[in-house]
């Protein structure tokens, strides 16, 4: 049960949104990660069959891409604009869809109701979707994408616009699914990636900058950050001369985290990486740097 | 899944707005216009002038009728053509009308004083004075012998020159001609039609023809209001992607969607059938006739469901394609096109192969058996079409599945142009 993807490559006619990408992605949660625009959306598109590929190969448990309705038999599809027919309830939203998936009445009555529990909406049944919040549409999103039990489940920026709360509770439903799919993550939110997901993609411009464990991508940072309480005043020289990840204001003091190769010429105290920081520095190094800049 | 498919898509078009708007329509249509039937009776001897008119094919009855009507137009300085549907009233200046005299005086032997003064004695004779004190023609039918030795072939070519100086559309083209030939319908034509329709028609076929003239009219555009908002409603929804990556073919997914439309659609023409049907049935109660109780099912499926089946196809593609309602526009040009191009054709015998195919009487039987083979033809080309028109549909529909039209986000955000999107990720 795993994704192959070998020298894809997508155009959007002289464009190239994908450049020859190679990935291979087993069981579990992984997550692509990138900023707007990077070709993420592109990439769960094609996997999806929703765009086509101009070049390359693409196995999705075995099934050529090319084999559009045996792929879509496999995969379940959250779009990053999930919606459904506003006036339908929920229940009935989710039949019609397990129609469109080929589950038979027996089938779906069985399967929506579990389903429906396990998204935490088996209240909600006859409530139209337009009457749903944010999280709760995107349970549903959930919910409908793994109606026919799909072995991959590809889900693009789910958390985004979502409260923390339900960020959170959306992420552990992502993680209880994956004990038994291969699910796609993607998204620019990197505490998703984090709290979620084993293994990791970072894609930009159309291209692979980085593919393995999450850990390996937190050790590429790993001695290079800091953090350092400095004045206010001071923010904007720290600012030009390093690569800031975070920052907390307290009274006329800010605690700023920042990378940096060497040993910075101010009072800082290095300090573990984490996701945010490595994706920051591998983001950084591709722009062409080839290393953080140094107080000047 | 086809049959389930086909029930979901059944239920959306039973919940929809649209769909009761429509059924309101067609009943509103079908009662304001056809309403309660005044059932047609036996004609009764002695009432020459009074059993209507008929169409004859006889030469001479066409060329008297078509200079009385030129002579009328003539004297009346108002001549009418419909170029493209829309009836347009035409006044020639001096030397055009001084054409049209001397081709009067050519085809008739007279001169153009005499002519005048003979239609002025019809119109002298034909009015009657009514209770408000108004007046009014009680026939507007003149007549105009060509002068003697003149052959069709002459008349056709001095009409020619008509057609030429008033433009096109109008009653003098060599076509349309042989309409003007109107005679009136003797006691013995009167009755035969009235015996066709109690005996071969079966009382009820007439007037199953009647209703599906006039449900054809409303069927003719209606249906574009409905599939229209169906297609559309996957679009305004943003639910296309999640219909688009599932397991379902496209020949399914649109195929039962079209299905749904025209059965949906089809259903309340059959229940408003019943309305005429049982008219008949309570008209006939206590006398002695066969009633055809079938006629109204085997016409409204015969004539009616054809229509509904080609403009609903016909919506359905170019919504499908354009992802706008440009379908409507389409529709409502084709429909006024048929709408007028059957008006010379409104007592049937003559429907050829327009959309709305006219017959607004429950009479003349041997008309429509004499043309029977064309209105078969006419309805089984347009349910093919419909059927070419649903798998090019399919085939859109599968490109558009794949990708080909774009569903990326440039293309999308490309096609949205500054339209607000119903992005529940509040991103980008």
């Amino acid at each position: 049960m795993e994704i192959r993807i070998r020298g894809l490559s997508k155009y959007y006619g002289k464009k190239q949104a994908l450049k020859n990408i190679s990935l291979t992605i087993p069981r579990g949660m992984f997550g692509l990660l990138g900023p707007n625009g990077a070709g993420k959306t592109t990439l769960m598109k094609v996997l999806a069959t929703l765009l086509k590929k101009q070049e390359g190969r693409i196995e999705i448990c075995g099934i050529p891409i090319e084999n559009a309705a045996a792929v879509r038999a496999v995969t379940g599809y959250l779009p990053q604009e999930f919606s459904l027919y506003p006036n339908m309830g929920v229940y009935e939203a989710m039949d019609y869809l397990g129609v469109l998936s080929g589950l038979g009445k027996a089938e779906r009555k069985k399967r929506i109701p579990i389903l429906l529990r396990k998204v935490n909406l088996q209240d909600q049944t006859k409530t139209k979707v337009k009457a749903l919040s944010g999280g709760m549409r995107r349970r549903l999103g959930i919910a409908q994408a793994i109606l026919h039990d799909p072995k991959v489940l590809i889900v693009d920026e789910p958390t985004a616009g979502l409260d923390p709360e339900e960020r959170v509770r959306f992420r552990n439903l992502l993680c209880e699914i994956a004990e038994e799919r291969v699910v796609i993550l993607s998204t620019h939110i990197v505490g998703d990636i984090e709290a979620t997901c084993e293994n990791v993609a970072v894609l930009d411009h159309g291209e692979i900058l980085y593919h393995g464990t999450v850990t390996e991508l937190i050790r590429m940072a790993d001695g290079n950050v800091y953090t350092a309480t400095v004045s206010r005043k001071d923010m904007e020289k720290i600012k030009s001369a390093y690569l800031v990840t975070s920052m907390m204001t307290m009274g006329n003091n800010v605690t700023v985290r920042f990378l940096s190769e060497s040993v910075p010429g101010i009072r800082a105290k290095k300090c573990e990486a984490g996701v945010e920081d490595a994706y920051m520095y591998l983001m950084h190094e591709k722009e062409g740097a080839g290393h953080v800049p140094e107080f000047v | 899944m086809f049959l389930s498919l086909f029930k979901k898509e059944c239920t959306q078009v039973f919940k929809s707005l649209i769909y009761w708007l429509f059924i309101t329509c067609l009943a509103l249509f079908f009662f304001t216009q056809m309403g309660k039937i005044s059932f047609a009776s036996k004609p009764v001897k002695g009432q020459e002038g009074g059993y209507g008119w008929k169409q004859s094919t006889e030469k001479s009855d066409i060329m008297e009728g078509t200079l009385g009507m030129l002579a009328r137009d003539y004297d009346q300085d108002s001549f009418t053509t419909a170029p493209v549907g829309f009836t347009k009233h035409i006044t020639l200046d001096a030397s055009e009308k001084e054409k049209i005299a001397r081709i009067l005086e050519t085809c008739t032997g007279l001169s153009i004083s005499e002519i005048q003064d003979r239609y002025q004695e019809y119109v002298k004779e034909n009015t009657v004075k009514l209770a408000n004190g108004a007046s009014m023609m009680a026939a507007d039918n003149f007549k105009l012998p060509a002068k003697k030795g003149m052959s069709y072939k002459e008349f056709e070519k001095e009409m020619g020159k008509v057609s030429r100086i008033l433009g096109p559309g109008s009653s003098y083209t060599k076509d349309r001609i042989k309409d003007n030939g109107m005679v009136e319908k003797t006691y013995e034509d009167a009755l035969a039609e009235y015996e066709d329709l109690m005996e071969k028609d079966g009382f009820t076929g007439g007037y199953a023809r009647m209703f599906c003239d006039y449900m054809g009219i409303i069927l003719g555009i209606l249906p574009v209001f409905v599939t229209a908002t169906r297609v559309l409603r996957d679009k305004r929804s943003g639910i296309r992607e999640l219909i688009f990556v599932r397991k379902a073919s496209s020949f399914s997914i649109v195929c039962s969607r079209y299905l749904a439309l025209c059965v949906t659609m089809f259903l309340p023409v059959l229940i408003l059938s019943f309305y005429p049907l049982a008219e008949c049935i309570g008209y006939a109660a206590g006398k002695d006739l066969a009633l055809d109780y079938t006629a109204f099912f085997q016409y409204s499926f015969g004539w009616l469901l054809p229509s509904i089946l080609i403009v609903t196809a016909l919506s359905m593609l170019i919504t499908e394609w354009t992802e706008t309602a440009a379908a409507v526009l389409v529709q409502i040009v084709w429909w006024f096109f048929s709408i007028f191009s059957g008006q010379n054709a409104m007592r049937g015998g003559a429907y050829g192969f327009n959309l709305i195919p006219r017959h607004n009487t429950e009479l003349n039987y041997t008309g429509f058996q004499a043309d029977f083979s064309t209105l078969v033809w006419n309805r089984l080309f347009y349910t093919l079409l419909a059927v070419v028109l649903v798998v090019a549909t399919v085939l859109i529909y599968e490109a558009k599945r794949k990708g080909r039209f774009g569903n990326g986000k440039i293309s999308c955000n490309r096609k949205r142009n500054h339209t607000v999107s119903f992005d529940l990720a509040g991103t980008h």
